[in-house]
């Protein structure tokens, strides 16, 4: 198979341990890959450098073979890319910046720049300064998308986006991937990642520390679970639960960590007077918290 | 806190007109003597000629009181032009407070914080009323301290009135360019709205002290109360009523700002205008000037550039109908004609047309350059190369689109100039040359170049520099230029200007060596931004 994406050692030391260290990373052609990370652990720098915006301090990256920084034309015509805000067209029309970019790789697809605008019901006759964070995003998308790229790199792609449109997005990278392309989509969200990814690596203080396929990935899904009983709240029922953690009675109410799967729970708490069960899901710290508390490993490729 | 505000929100204006208004009156001061003489005669002889050139610019600036003396010259010769080119800075900073901070998102979130609306006006506008004192404190001191040197008065208390008064001036333009910017939806607008109404007040102030009939029409021009002081000069007054008046009309015009801000909704206007109802667009534009990266710029500045280009046009047009006016006067005064002829020699008509109207001309493009850098700084710091770079562009493309759309802006300007210039000549019965003025207009297009070339090697490093940097290079670069001669500084120094590289082409055979080295500059400074561009980092969106 075709590797789409490949890393080998990408290192950007921006000093005082900021930065991207000795990412190892192959992404294959017609995957889509989930890249997590909290705010700040190098999500952003792994995209730039796979650009070839910023100079690596070192390692090598690569895009269906291209050196990214070396051969940054070629790679340029065969993605797309979504940065994680667009800057500032001022009084230029949405149909102009579309037009210039089209231009700017040979051609514009009409058709599929009316599609992709009217399932998102982004009016392109708009000045951009007219246009809301949501709808800029959408521009962004239509960027990304117009000129049906083989590799996708998406940055935090549904930022600022309503869950319908969030949804619509979701099939649009769907669709792409039924159609070949590859998509490197990165998010600080777990379920963003859930919707419509196959694999993915987690990312904190710069460093790789897992690559998972989708369902490897659930047996570090996290809840936070809150139960509120018709009487006093009932710990006992969980006691010898596999999965359950941190678990806290407080009157009427009783909270705990689920780790994986959830049907423990359901039938520890069927028939027990159940008045209400709010299950939230964690934050990624959270989850980098409970899951690497014991240090983080590194990833294996 | 206020002063915090102000340094944090003004330090470059500051350190410009405060710093650059001190060394620049300093310096004026300092070739004084060469300029006027050492001897009470040949004083009063510079004193009429600056009279009588006064008389030609009277609907710019003030007529001078007492310019033989260092105290008048400066007045006039640097006060006067430098209270215009502040007070357009007095104007976007106003506009700035009041639209500026809205359209980054700032001012939501300050409301959303709890501060109130009428202190979002007041605290800023109270800020740059204390840098707009210090930049004209600063520049008044330069003329006090250099006058010892040149055996002049220091006249320390009128030259601190003259700073008030022009501070107070500056001020109301502030708060009228603030309580325009209110009025309409988007804030490029207001920019135009506020700016250009400060200009007309500046035109109407001009016609009130050139038209007799229309003198009443001054008082509505904070010019006009500004002007009405003139203590920087020896024997002038300083007029305390017109002052505070300033003052006090600016401290009520903000004050009666703040319940239009409250009435307004964040991001739109107090003008409102209805949005026609039409069908969505959903396909993408097919113009072909959007093609090429340097066609895009040139479109989407081409309003801007029209402006260059009809401002251009029609300085040059009025520079060359007052330049019969002015030499009959020159020839009149025999020692004043003798005083021209050194600074200026060459057939008299010719040679003043040289000096005059190409010597703004190579203001303008100095301009335009500064405006073209900040644009690509912009669009650096803003993420918009990083956007291109995601398509198909090299680095080295990005670079020589913009060496492209600057060249291609900079010759349409320098065609203006031309036409503004070559048409009116036979209007004007002047006896000049016209190869001479095409030759001395094509020029202006390497002096352009190279200042464009120096600007996009600076940008294409060190984009949040390269403004400040090319402003400061220019000023230095017109003050060497300007002053080397005065200062008899050696050939190779004034070389180092490429204001005095120019020279003037329209008496003087043009130097091949001076346009090459401009050229060079041009060349140079193109391919060191190609090695720059292509080593560093890009950034997102700042």
């Amino acid at each position: 198979m075709t590797v789409a994406i490949e890393t080998r050692g990408l290192t950007k030391d921006y000093g005082g341990g900021r930065g991207l260290f000795d990412l190892d990373l192959g992404v294959a052609e017609g995957e889509v890959f989930g890249y997590l990370g909290p705010n700040g652990a190098g999500k952003s720098t792994t995209i730039r450098l796979l650009m070839g915006l910023i100079h690596a301090t070192r390692g090598t990256a690569s895009i269906f073979g291209l050196d990214s920084m070396r051969r940054s034309v070629e790679v340029k015509r065969l993605v797309g890319y979504l940065p994680g805000e667009l800057p500032q067209f001022g009084g230029l029309r949405g149909r102009d910046i579309v037009g210039h970019f089209g231009a700017l790789r040979g051609g514009v697809d009409q058709r599929r720049v009316k599609d992709i605008a009217e399932r998102f019901d982004l009016d392109l006759g708009l000045r951009f300064r007219e246009y809301s964070s949501g709808n800029k995003r959408k521009l962004g998308i239509l960027l990304a998308f117009m000129h049906r790229p083989r590799l996708l790199i998406l940055d935090e792609p549904s930022n600022g986006l309503d869950p319908l449109n969030q949804r619509e997005l979701h099939e649009l990278v769907r669709e792409v991937r039924d159609d070949g392309a590859t998509v490197f989509l990165s998010s600080h969200v777990l379920s963003e990642v859930e919707h419509v990814c196959q694999r993915v690596g987690i990312i904190r203080h710069g460093r790789l520390i897992e690559v998972a396929r989708l369902e490897e990935l659930h047996r570090m899904h996290v809840r936070r679970v809150e139960v509120g009983f018709a009487g006093a709240a009932q710990p006992q029922l969980f006691v010898g639960l596999s999965g359950i953690e941190d678990l806290q009675a407080d009157g009427h109410r009783l909270t705990f960590t689920v780790r994986g799967s959830f049907e423990p729970v359901v039938e520890a708490l069927a028939g027990h007077g159940v008045v209400d069960l709010v299950s939230r899901e964690p934050t990624l710290e959270e989850v980098f918290l409970a899951h690497y508390q014991d240090g983080p490993k590194e990833a294996q490729g | 806190m206020i002063g915090w505000m102000a340094w944090r929100l003004h330090r470059r204006g500051l350190i410009g007109f405060g710093v650059g208004g001190f060394l620049a009156s300093f310096f004026y001061g300092a070739t004084f003597l060469q300029a006027a003489g050492t001897t009470a005669a040949s004083q009063a002889a510079f004193g009429r000629s600056i009279d009588l050139a006064a008389r030609q610019f009277a609907f710019l600036v003030p007529a001078p009181v007492h310019p033989e003396t260092l105290g008048g010259y400066e007045q006039y010769k640097w006060l006067a032009g430098a209270a215009i080119v502040m007070m357009l800075w007095a104007g976007i900073a106003g506009v700035g407070v009041g639209r500026g901070d809205e359209e980054r998102g700032l001012t939501e979130q300050w409301i959303a914080a709890g501060l109130s609306r009428a202190r979002l006006l007041l605290a800023p506008s109270t800020a740059f009323g204390l840098v707009l004192l210090t930049a004209c404190l600063t520049s008044v001191l330069g003329i006090v301290a250099v006058a010892p040197s040149v055996h002049q008065d220091p006249n320390l208390v009128g030259e601190l009135e003259k700073a008030a008064s022009m501070a107070a001036g500056l001020f109301a333009g502030y708060a009228i360019a603030l309580a325009v910017s209110q009025l309409p939806a988007e804030r490029h607008t207001a920019t135009a709205l506020g700016v250009g109404v400060l200009v007309l007040l500046l035109v109407v102030n001009g016609i009130a002290d050139t038209v007799d009939a229309a003198a009443w029409l001054g008082v509505v021009s904070p010019f006009h109360w500004m002007n009405e002081t003139t203590s920087g000069a020896p024997g002038g007054r300083f007029d305390a009523g017109a002052t505070l008046g300033l003052a006090a009309a600016s401290f009520l015009l903000i004050a009666a700002t703040i319940p239009a801000f409250r009435r307004r909704d964040i991001g739109r206007g107090l003008i409102t205008s209805g949005r026609h109802a039409r069908a969505a667009v959903r396909v993408a534009s097919r113009n072909l000037a959007l093609r090429r990266v340097f066609s895009e710029g040139l479109w989407e500045q081409r309003t801007g550039l029209a402006a260059w280009v009809l401002g251009t046009l029609f300085l040059g047009a009025l520079m060359v109908s007052v330049t019969r006016s002015m030499t009959d006067a020159l020839l009149a005064d025999p020692q004043l004609a003798a005083l021209f002829q050194r600074a200026v020699p060459g057939p008299v008509e010719a040679a003043f047309l040289g000096f005059a109207w190409f010597g703004i001309a190579l203001l303008v493009l100095a301009g335009y350059t500064v405006v073209q850098v900040s644009r690509w700084s912009a669009q650096d710091q803003g993420g918009r190369v990083e956007l291109l770079l995601s398509a198909p562009v090299s680095r080295p493309r990005v670079i020589v689109e913009r060496a492209l759309e600057f060249a291609i802006g900079s010759l349409i300007i320098v065609a203006g100039a031309y036409v503004g210039g070559a048409v009116s000549i036979p209007f004007a019965g002047l006896d000049v040359d016209g190869g001479r003025v095409l030759v001395a207009s094509a020029l202006l297009w390497p002096f352009a170049l190279a200042f464009g070339g120096l600007g996009v090697a600076v940008v294409s490093r060190w984009p949040g520099l390269a403004v400040p940097f090319l402003a400061t290079f220019a000023a230095v670069e017109y003050f060497l230029g300007d002053l080397a001669p005065l200062l008899r500084l050696p050939a190779w120094v004034a070389n180092l200007s490429v204001f005095h590289l120019y020279g003037n082409p329209v008496v003087d055979t043009p130097s091949w060596t001076a346009v090459l080295s401009m050229t060079l500059i041009f060349v140079a400074g193109f391919a060191l931004a190609l090695a720059l561009m292509r080593r560093r980092d890009l950034s997102g969106v700042a």
